[in-house]
């Protein structure tokens, strides 16, 4: 019997805590959770995000569904559809942001789509001090992008608008009171440097307060970044339960064939565990 | 700088085989690797397969080139096209196979197509003594079959180098030739193509085997995954591990594939 999250002790949660910060994901499988308990384990890490967006069940609002299933009506029960997702993290668009770490857990499967996950603070510890020095001077600038991540305008039409734009985006939405934070973050667990190379949501970079060529330094990133050895995948199988930080890491996903696929997803801090 | 396997002494290169033999795949990023230098890094390891069909180079006859790309007549290039793959390893029906090492080598991408590859040796090892004594006494029936692991049309030559095979007879669960100290039996499982089983002396429901067996061996436990940049080297064991792959998105996608044994370096 493979062990269950839900009984994990204390310690062995914490231990689940640093794996997850130190390699930047962990994967459990066989996992039997159900809503209420995904939510559980999630609050058991931290604060979760909870918005009741058309995403979100009602009564565990902190669930988001990953699907492209849609209901009797035709209208879309999740998020993120069918198709390829671009790299992106929770919280890619923002410059502040506290829940730090994803869940997914596998309700229905399809074995023909992958999850990419590369590891962005490898990444930077490889780069030589030049870089790492030049890039600790850079700022960039985020901002929401229609279709960034996927196409939301080929299912949003005048007569059916796409769920999606009921979702709170922005500064103002969030409350932000910057317009732009480092390109090169230090972890406030473990203190280790990572790129935030929030690849679809750039709009702007800064060096030394000086505006750059944010496109040239997009495609510099994206080679260094982007490399095999930095990356792991993963295609779901019922019951596996997934977790990534998203300052360590960022993540994207291959188009889906089994329109049927679902996963929940749940988004928080670490603020329950004592490091 | 990422480490090149073309420098690897023979030591390493056999602590690399023992790791694989074990139904770990194991893998190189960022490889520099010509045909000719990739064939002599798989003649280090072993006897490599040579059958100068179409999708083998005239040149260097090893390479299996993997990809869905077609010449200018529409004449394919390479084997394996670009729908899914089903869990296979290879040499499936033969009926002695040997080159059980595979390398597959990536020279275009595809970021949207995965392989995935299932140990079938810590499957068996993690059973109870009374089903894996079970197990021990079944024999099977492999054979070749179409619009399984993947569909070809008639006439197509990588149907006929495929359906050549007479198929075998061999025990479902067996031990690998190359691993010692270590628990070395494996199930031989390529679902697809088993026509047939016995238990012991009597025959018995094949489609219930494969049931059975598919819930006991295809976890997310077993399985790894990757997505092959170019340059990335992946080597596998064909008797401890299966592979699949998702449909490819790139038409462009290449492999080079070469497939051998462990005779010169054990």
């Amino acid at each position: 019997m493979t062990s269950q999250i839900l009984n994990y002790k204390e310690g062995r949660l914490q231990n689940l805590a640093h794996q997850i910060i130190r390699d930047g994901y962990a994967i459990l499988h066989d996992q039997e959770l159900s809503q209420q308990e995904l939510v559980e384990v999630s609050n058991r890490f931290g604060h979760c995000e909870s918005y009741g967006y058309f995403m979100n069940p009602k009564d565990t609002p902190e669930i988001s569904i990953v699907s492209d299933q849609k209901d009797e009506n035709g209208k879309a029960i999740g998020m993120f559809g069918d198709t390829e997702l671009q790299w992106h993290a929770n919280g890619s668009a923002r410059h502040l942001f506290d829940e730090i770490c994803v869940s997914l857990y596998c309700v229905v499967e399809c074995v023909d789509t992958v999850l990419s996950i590369c590891n962005q603070c490898d990444a930077f510890a490889e780069l030589s001090n030049l870089d790492k020095e030049r890039y600790r001077s850079i700022d960039i600038q985020l901002d929401h992008k229609k279709d960034a991540i996927y196409k939301i305008s080929e299912h949003d039409l005048p007569d059916s608008p796409a769920p999606e734009n009921e979702m709170g985006t922005g500064a103002d939405f969030y409350k932000e009171d910057v317009d732009r934070r480092p390109l090169v973050g230090k972890h406030p667990i473990d203190d280790r440097e990572y790129l935030y190379f929030m690849v679809p949501f750039i709009v702007g970079a800064f060096q030394n307060g000086e505006r750059i060529n944010h496109e040239a330094l997009y495609d510099e990133l994206w080679e260094k970044l982007f490399r095999s050895k930095y990356m792991v995948h993963h295609v779901f199988r019922k019951g596996d339960l997934l977790l990534m930080d998203q300052l360590h890491t960022i993540h994207r996903r291959s188009p889906i064939y089994n329109k049927e696929r679902m996963l929940w997803r749940t988004a928080f801090d670490y603020s329950n565990i004592e490091f | 700088m990422t480490i090149q396997i073309l420098n690897s002494s023979d030591y390493e290169l056999k602590q690399i085989a023992r790791k694989i033999q074990l139904g770990n795949p194991v893998l190189f990023f960022e490889q520099d690797l010509t045909e000719a230098n990739y064939i002599k890094l798989m003649k280090r390891f072993g006897e490599c397969e040579h059958p100068n069909l179409f999708m083998n180079p005239v040149n260097h006859p090893e390479i299996f080139i993997v990809t869905g790309k077609k010449d200018k007549h529409g004449k394919k290039l390479g084997m394996f096209g670009e729908t899914e793959l089903g869990w296979h390893s290879n040499g499936n029906s033969r009926h002695n196979v040997d080159k059980i090492l595979i390398g597959l080598y990536c020279v275009e991408e595809d970021e949207n197509t995965a392989l995935s590859i299932c140990n079938t040796a810590r499957p068996f090892q993690d059973l109870d003594d009374k089903l894996k004594d079970y197990y021990r006494d079944i024999t099977i029936k492999i054979k070749f079959k179409n619009d399984t692991i993947y569909h070809l049309e008639e006439g197509d030559p990588e149907l006929e180098f495929m359906s050549a095979s007479k198929g075998s007879i061999r025990k479902l669960v067996d031990r690998h030739p190359h691993i010692i100290q270590q628990p070395s039996e494996y199930f031989y499982f390529p679902y697809h193509f088993i026509e047939k089983a016995w238990y012991k002396k009597k025959k018995i429901d094949v489609n219930k085997l494969i049931k059975d067996l598919k819930e006991i061996i295809f976890r997310s436990k077993y399985i790894k995954h990757h997505i092959f940049h170019k340059g990335d080297l992946l080597l596998i064991d064909q008797f401890t591990s299966l592979h699949r792959r998702t449909p490819v998105y790139n038409n462009k996608r290449l492999m080079w594939r070469i497939a051998c044994d462990y005779r010169n370096i054990i």
